[in-house]
């Protein structure tokens, strides 16, 4: 047996060996590639195919692939009142909350780049509500939120507005959404772009500081362009979570998912909702390829936009 | 242009002392350099007169104006960093116009003096280029570029050829010198190579652990090095130290030690007349060191065996001890000798260098 094996080996070694170069280096580098291949293929690819099928079909739980419908369930979606609201929602969520986290958590970095105290404390501080799980965080913004005896209405009543049922009016309820994700995040961008920060060179502040360069000057043409990598990686990734944005959602308003008159309902809520609730899952495929769609369209777009003018190192 | 003052100038971190109580009085239109060893304060100083630094104590006056408190911008100064900072982001051209755009210059005006900049350092077909694919010694040009294009009161220079190849350096040194005969702009030049210094420095400043050891052109710090440090620091190989004893005998004046003891030339007598009795260390350049046969008075020449042995060409180096010190002569490069070899060296008398062995001070 181990003689088998022995000269199975030899012979493969001589054929290898037979393999013109070029060949021979594609080989390895695709065996190499495999098992990348293989785990993207069975958790990624594969289940998008499988969910563009599942969407061209009409089915039930029993047979989900029952009838082809061609594009009938995208007809449908688009007719759907319901899940054009979530996806106005979720964009409205996206264009609020990226952005202004975005720029608060620059703030917060460059303040804290530049040489203050307890400089680890205040990372660890901002980066704790990012590692807090959003369940236990939310009971307590629960709390907060509260109409009567609620943090933030206490503080409101401070300067004078009252009684805002941030989780029960749907005008607030969406706003008390985007409040809460703008907290969670804001830590974790900070610490990226304190990486971001650290990476420039301490010298060309003092270059540009002989050079004449005001404060804002050298925010302006020093940080803000070689920053461009960090910021651009930050918005793609974080404009791709505010669109699947789920748990926030479920998790404060828990007896109405949604939240009141569904003002807070966002895409994967609705994903959520009508595959595991309403079990159309077919349908929900079609919902799911959509956003799938919207996000990839997005991050073409902000690639085009952004990318040319980014410099990289 | 400009006058540099500095006065009474120190720098603390924290306990630690970088720069004590320097005092330079730095001429308009003057080449000056810092020199020293790595943690000599030079840079630390220059840092403060840019304005990256603060100020401990003491003043610094740029043309007459105190600017202690006054952030580089304000200061007048460019400065050519050792990594040479250049903007990666911007092209040459927009690294060399930026102070200008600051300062809201007309876009003709800075196109104006970009170009002639560029002219100058023959760097105009690289404006459009990025540092990155710039050489070495065009980034270093578009550094100066960024300073001179200011037309500042003083330019600072930070070691700025040190990261250049050993020819690019010998070439950007001598570019810096005529480019500074040209503007005729006060400098202040650091560095801690000595062939840097002694070459481009109308005067050199030598520091050593924060403070000013001697302040001289550079043939008197060689000729007439203040103590022990400047003696040893300045040359290259460096000056050899031997301890030894001022003694008189009929008259004569005598310096004895282990295996020598010369007479003192009689022009030098009055000056160390002081000192007989005295333990000195007596200093002798590797050149003053020459090839004697044994046949001379031995207590004339010093022995060595020879340990190594370097053939420049144009000559020879011989390193051996003698005693407990260590000797080094620079001889002719037809000497035939060998390693292992021994053999006699005898100073030039008029050329020796005395320094008091206690404090190191040049005696005299």
């Amino acid at each position: 047996m181990g003689n088998i094996v022995f000269l199975a080996l030899r012979l493969l070694r001589l054929v290898w060996a037979r393999i013109p170069e070029k060949i021979r280096e594609a080989l390895l580098g695709y065996g190499l590639l495999f098992p990348v291949l293989l785990i993207l293929g069975a958790f990624v690819f594969w289940p998008l195919l499988e969910d563009l099928a599942l969407s061209l079909f009409h089915g039930n739980l029993g047979n989900l692939f029952k009838e082809f419908a061609g594009v009938a369930n995208y007809k449908d979606l688009l007719d759907d009142p319901v899940f054009r609201k979530a996806i106005t929602n979720t964009a409205i969520y996206a264009a609020v909350s990226v952005p202004i986290t975005m720029m608060l958590a620059l703030s917060l970095a460059v303040l804290l780049n530049s040489k203050i105290r307890l400089q680890g404390f205040f990372q660890t501080s901002f980066f704790l509500s990012y590692i807090t799980p959003t369940i236990a965080a939310v009971v307590v913004w629960r709390w907060i939120y509260e109409r009567d005896h609620g943090l933030l209405n206490y503080y409101l009543g401070l300067i004078g507005v009252h009684g805002i049922d941030w989780l029960n009016s749907p005008e607030f309820a969406l706003p008390a959404v985007i409040i809460f994700s703008i907290w969670k995040y804001v830590g974790y961008q900070v610490v990226l772009f304190l990486a971001g920060l650290q990476h420039i060179d301490k010298q060309l502040y003092e270059a540009s500081q002989v050079d004449g360069a005001s404060a804002w000057a050298r925010f302006r043409d020093i940080t803000w362009p070689l920053l461009a990598p960090t910021t651009f990686f930050v918005l793609l990734v974080s404009v791709i979570e505010a669109f699947k944005v789920f748990d926030v959602v479920y998790a404060l308003f828990p007896s109405r998912p949604g939240g009141p008159l569904r003002s807070a309902l966002t895409a994967i809520v609705y994903l959520f909702q009508t595959a595991f609730e309403g079990f159309r899952l077919n349908y929900a495929a079609a919902a799911a390829f959509v956003i799938f769609v919207i996000i990839f369209i997005l991050t073409i777009l902000q690639r085009r936009v952004f990318e040319r003018r980014i410099y990289y190192e | 242009m400009a006058q540099v003052l500095v006065r009474n100038v120190s720098k603390h971190f924290g306990s630690l002392g970088a720069v004590n109580n320097v005092t330079l009085e730095i001429q308009d239109g003057e080449f000056f350099v810092l020199v020293g060893p790595s943690g000599s304060g030079k840079t630390t100083l220059l840092r403060m007169i840019a304005g990256l630094e603060e100020i401990t104590e003491g003043e610094i006056l740029i043309g007459e104006r105190l600017v202690n408190d006054l952030p580089p911008a304000e200061r007048d100064v460019a400065m050519v960093f050792q990594n040479y900072a250049l903007y990666p982001h911007m092209s040459a051209y927009e690294n060399i116009a930026y102070s200008l755009k600051l300062r809201r210059l007309s876009k003709k005006e800075i196109e104006r003096r970009v170009q002639s900049t560029a002219q100058l350092l023959g760097i105009k077909d690289k404006l459009k280029k990025r540092p990155k694919e710039l050489s070495g010694g065009e980034r270093q040009r578009v550094a100066l570029g960024r300073a001179i294009v200011r037309e500042p009161q003083v330019f600072l220079y930070d070691e700025p050829l040190s990261n250049l190849d050993a020819r690019l350096r010998v070439h950007m040194r001598a570019e810096l010198q005529a480019l500074q005969r040209r503007l005729k702009t006060t400098t202040v030049y650091v560095t801690h190579d000595q062939v840097e210094a002694m070459t481009l420095g109308h005067r050199v400043a030598v520091m050593h652990e924060g403070q000013v050891q001697q302040v001289d052109t550079p043939q008197n710090l060689y000729a007439k090095p203040a103590n022990t440090f400047v003696a040893t620091f300045i040359g290259s190989p460096p000056m050899n130290l031997l301890p030894g004893k001022l003694q008189e005998q009929e008259g004569r004046l005598y310096v004895v030690g282990e295996g020598f003891d010369w007479e003192i030339d009689s022009a030098r007598v009055s000056q160390l007349h002081a000192h007989i009795g005295r333990s000195v260390l007596v200093g002798l350049r590797p050149e003053d060191l020459l090839l004697s046969d044994k046949a001379s008075n031995h207590r004339s020449s010093l022995n060595i065996q020879i340990r190594v042995l370097e053939r420049l060409g144009d000559m020879v180096i011989v390193y051996g001890d003698h005693g407990e010190c260590e000797l080094t002569a620079k001889l002719s490069p037809h000497t035939s000798v060998e390693v292992d070899q021994s053999v006699w060296l005898e100073p030039r008398i008029e050329r020796l260098h005395f320094f008091d062995a206690i404090n190191g001070q040049a005696l005299g």
